[in-house]
């Protein structure tokens, strides 16, 4: 199982994010996932957080207490949800606007996000995509071009989420993050998605 | 045929009393749905709660007695599903624009073609004689024993304000014209209103000294006139009858159809919403 | 075949509903169920069906009840506010015996409350919102499969009692997103409007049951012209003060629910067989139950969940039963213990149903139950 949380404020699109990535999975993987979302009544501008839980089973409860993966595109975000992530989990966020605390008992992956203005979502989504295994990126590119068309520039955002990680050395945690049930084992790095072609 | 054909006599005789002016209105009602010769079956009278809901069980057609003010929200979900009906709907003057205001004026606004008839009687009858907000000020009822300090609607105003494409008034003295409002309301096609006065001699009469019912009927010619007529020019102070605004404009199920329609050329078929199932 | 879909819950009730043949939606927006409206506003016009956002929610099920008297299936979806302006045209399909289908979409209450948030607080309102002596239908669900298919099983309830049925769930449902698989059209059963068989001019006795008791219907603008109406009424729809005519048609609509409580008892057990303990729950309160069964079956110990899909009427002789064969019972739900009092109610040992609730607009969590579990068994909890 795989608990990943993302948070923002409203408008950032992290709770599209967090659709996209659970759609990945059960659409194109044939996974489970649920993806559940807490929201004020702003339509903008109000703390947002979108859970997404992938698993072999069926998932049950659908809220996350321990994160595997937090990502933060606002400070307020971080802030509120920082006591998430679990021990050894992963944190990844903007690196210009977020100040991650060393308190954080957590890989800190701060990263270049927001630069892609309405695409920091999907940058986000790469770079999960670049640390984890939970889903492959064809499957949330094949997401990605059923909602936004082939020529999106929100492909050109998830890629460079992804080459940001990439071309910074962070490598996936040993700690598999594939959600997939006693993997203990370290996961491949995902394909480059540029490799795997736009052809889909 | 006669208008007594087109009643149910298993429902008679009816509740109303001696001298209301109800039956005179479902009278020429029942006249005028005779002369447009539309068939009992393609009618559908809906009414709410009230003297003058009782009369949807009196006529022999597709009858709904419904809920006290919410006879036009039901019979715009009967007509917006079978839009070939002819949807008649009498209501009382508190069930149409006390309880019913809301649904009186989104009704009105759609335009969507219906008939709604305000049976104004300024006073609820059956509930024993409460003052209306059609009864105005200085009116004595059961609640209103200081006389009532409540200003009336104008149902004629409130109705073209609204969106109504046909409002007309008259009163149960002037038969004819009633039977001839009837009509042309019929007819139209949109959301027409014709508010008929009728007398409550049982209430209304007996708390305003108004008299008896030919008393009552001839305050109804006294102080109404035709819209347009010298002598309301010369008598302002007199109620104006007449036809008030008869227009063509866009119907509701119409342009629902249209919408439809368009709908249909516009959707992709292919649109996906998920993908063929692995299993199963 | 079917297709699998990653869809909001809403939107799988939206998707059952159009399963089910839905011909005539009615609404008016509201939190959490306005994503309902939404999706069959884009649905239902290309299909040449109706879509019509009424001026409140009290509009919205008068026209339903229109629609359906024309022989359409018909649903209206609301939250608790809506819900509670609903209840006199409720009141008055209950009555005239229309068949229709309701969806409350349950937030914090009472009042505004909390409009984005979870609650199972309309469980009684549901049952009891009406005035007067009646019976009804409540169906609910835990996951969006559950979801869809109660959707289209509660039209079908609707045209087979001939009688309104609510579909009550939650705000996690509703905006939680999870596959889907739908059916296709021909894998689905489904119970179409029964009409009458009565030849024109030959009397039509629309309030006459058969001998299953059944009533088969006439649509408004066909041959048989009768009156509807919420008074009291003979079999022919007439206003009736009669004594016998009174009391046959309340225990007539009463009996036709009441006396099915078996056959419309929807439940699902999960590892009952040998279980100690038992939770009972519904709605997102069940996925944490089973989430607390699953983790705590990894760990060896006897607990099984009976999952309500049913609320009325409420399925007494399976909870009963269930009970039982059981040490002691924790109701796991979002309120002050509506169906603890219902579990209570027909429980062989009442003092052995404990409460495991929540009610402050988050949803219960696998922990909520634990603790509870823990004073059951003289553990204690760490403050």
């Amino acid at each position: 199982m795989l608990n990943i949380v993302f948070t923002g404020v409203g408008g950032q699109g992290v709770i599209t994010a967090g659709i996209i990535l659970a759609e990945a999975a059960v659409l194109e993987e044939g996974r489970h996932a649920t993806q559940s979302q807490s929201y004020g009544a702003e339509a903008r501008g109000g703390l947002t957080r979108t859970d997404v839980i992938i698993s072999d089973r069926e998932v049950l409860y659908p809220k996350i207490a321990q994160a595997h993966v937090l990502g933060a595109l606002h400070q307020r975000g971080y802030t509120a949800h920082a006591n998430i992530i679990r021990p050894g989990g992963m944190f990844i966020y903007d690196e210009e606007t977020v100040k991650a605390s060393a308190k954080t008992d957590a890989r800190r992956i701060p990263i270049p996000l927001l630069i892609h203005g309405k695409g920091a979502n999907m940058a986000l989504l790469g770079a999960v995509c670049a640390l984890t295994s939970a889903v492959k990126c064809q499957s949330i590119q094949e997401v990605i071009q059923r909602r936004y068309g082939a020529e999106s520039s929100n492909l050109n955002a998830f890629q460079d989420g992804w080459d940001a990680v990439v071309n910074r050395g962070y490598t996936p945690h040993p700690a598999a993050y594939s959600g997939h049930e006693g993997d203990g084992v370290p996961p491949t790095p995902s394909i480059n998605p540029s490799i795997s072609g736009t052809a889909l | 045929m006669k208008p007594q054909e087109y009643i149910r006599k298993r429902f008679f005789p009816h509740l109303w009393c001696a001298g209301c002016g109800h039956g005179t209105v479902l009278n020429a009602l029942l006249r005028s749905v005779d002369e447009l010769e539309i068939s009992k079956e393609d009618i559908v009278m809906v009414s709410g709660i009230g003297c003058s809901a009782r009369m949807a069980g009196y006529a022999d057609f597709h009858t709904m007695h419904t809920l006290h003010g919410r006879a036009l929200a039901f019979a715009t979900g009967v007509k917006m599903s079978r839009p070939e009906l002819q949807l008649l709907v009498p209501m009382g003057d508190g069930d149409a624009l006390a309880i019913g205001g809301n649904h009186f004026l989104h009704a009105a606004r759609r335009n969507i073609d219906m008939t709604a008839i305000i049976l104004n009687n300024r006073i609820y009858g059956m509930t024993g004689g409460q003052f209306s907000p059609l009864s105005g000020a200085g009116i004595s009822a059961t609640t209103a024993p200081w006389t009532s300090i409540d200003p009336a609607f104008d149902a004629m105003k409130l109705a073209q304000a609204a969106g109504a494409s046909f409002a007309a008034r008259t009163t149960t003295f002037h038969v004819h014209e009633l039977q001839k409002y009837f009509t042309r309301a019929i007819q139209h096609k949109g959301f027409s209103v014709v508010e008929v006065f009728s007398q409550c001699p049982t209430y209304f009469g007996r708390k305003n000294k108004a008299g008896e019912a030919p008393e009552m009927l001839q305050t109804f010619k006294d102080s109404t006139a035709k819209l347009g007529s010298k002598q309301l020019e010369e008598n302002p102070q007199l109620i104006p009858r007449g036809i008030f605004v008869e227009q063509e404009k866009r119907e509701y199920g119409e342009a629902y159809a249209q919408l439809c329609e368009q709908a249909r050329e516009q959707r992709s078929p292919k649109r996906r919403y998920g993908k063929e199932a692995p299993r199963c | 075949m079917s297709t699998v879909r990653f869809v909001q819950g809403n939107e799988a009730c939206a998707l059952g509903a159009l399963a089910a043949g839905l011909d005539f939606f009615a609404g008016y927006p509201i939190t959490p169920s306005s994503e309902i409206a939404e999706r069959l506003s884009g649905e239902l016009p290309p299909r040449g069906h109706t879509f019509i956002q009424m001026e409140d929610e009290i509009a919205s099920l008068c026209a339903v009840i229109g629609a359906s008297l024309t022989g359409k299936k018909a649903m209206t979806a609301t939250s608790g506010p809506g819900f509670s302006l609903m209840q006199e045209a409720l009141g008055y399909a209950v009555m005239t015996e229309i068949p229709l289908v309701i969806v409350n979409v349950m937030r914090g209450g009472p009042s505004t409350g909390l409009p984005t948030q979870v609650s199972q607080g309309d469980v009684n309102q549901a049952r009891w919102g009406i005035h007067g002596d009646h019976a009804i239908i409540t169906l609910t669900a835990g996951s969006h499969q559950a979801l869809f298919d109660n959707t289209v099983r509660a039209f079908n309830l609707a045209e087979t009692f001939r009688t309104p049925v609510i579909l009550l769930y939650d705000e996690l449902i509703a905006h939680m997103r999870e596959g889907l698989h739908v059916p296709e059209e021909d894998q689905m059963d489904l119970v179409e409007r029964l009409h009458t068989s009565v030849p024109r001019d030959v009397d039509y006795r629309p309030y006459l049951p058969r001998e299953d008791g059944r009533l088969p219907m006439s649509d408004f603008g066909g041959v048989h012209r009768y009156n509807v109406t919420g008074l009291y009424h003979d079999m022919w729809g007439f206003p009736s003060t009669k004594p016998e005519v009174v009391r046959g048609l309340l225990s007539h609509i009463v009996e036709k629910i009441e006396s099915r409580e078996e056959e419309l008892s929807f439940v699902n057990e999960y590892h009952t067989e040998d279980a100690e303990t038992l939770l009972i729950s519904y709605g997102s309160a069940a996925r944490t139950a089973r989430q607390t069964v699953r983790d705590a079956r990894e760990k060896g110990v006897r607990m099984g969940l009976l999952e309500l899909e049913t609320l009325w009427p409420f399925p007494g002789r399976r909870v009963s039963e269930a009970l039982r064969k059981v040490g002691e019972a924790v109701v796991v739900e979002m309120n002050l213990g509506q169906v603890f009092e219902q579990v209570r109610r027909v429980a062989p040992k009442p003092e052995r149903v404990f409460l495991a609730n929540r009610i402050d607009g988050q949803l219960i969590a696998p922990s909520d139950i634990r603790r509870v579990l823990r004073i059951i068994e003289g553990k204690g909890v760490w403050a």
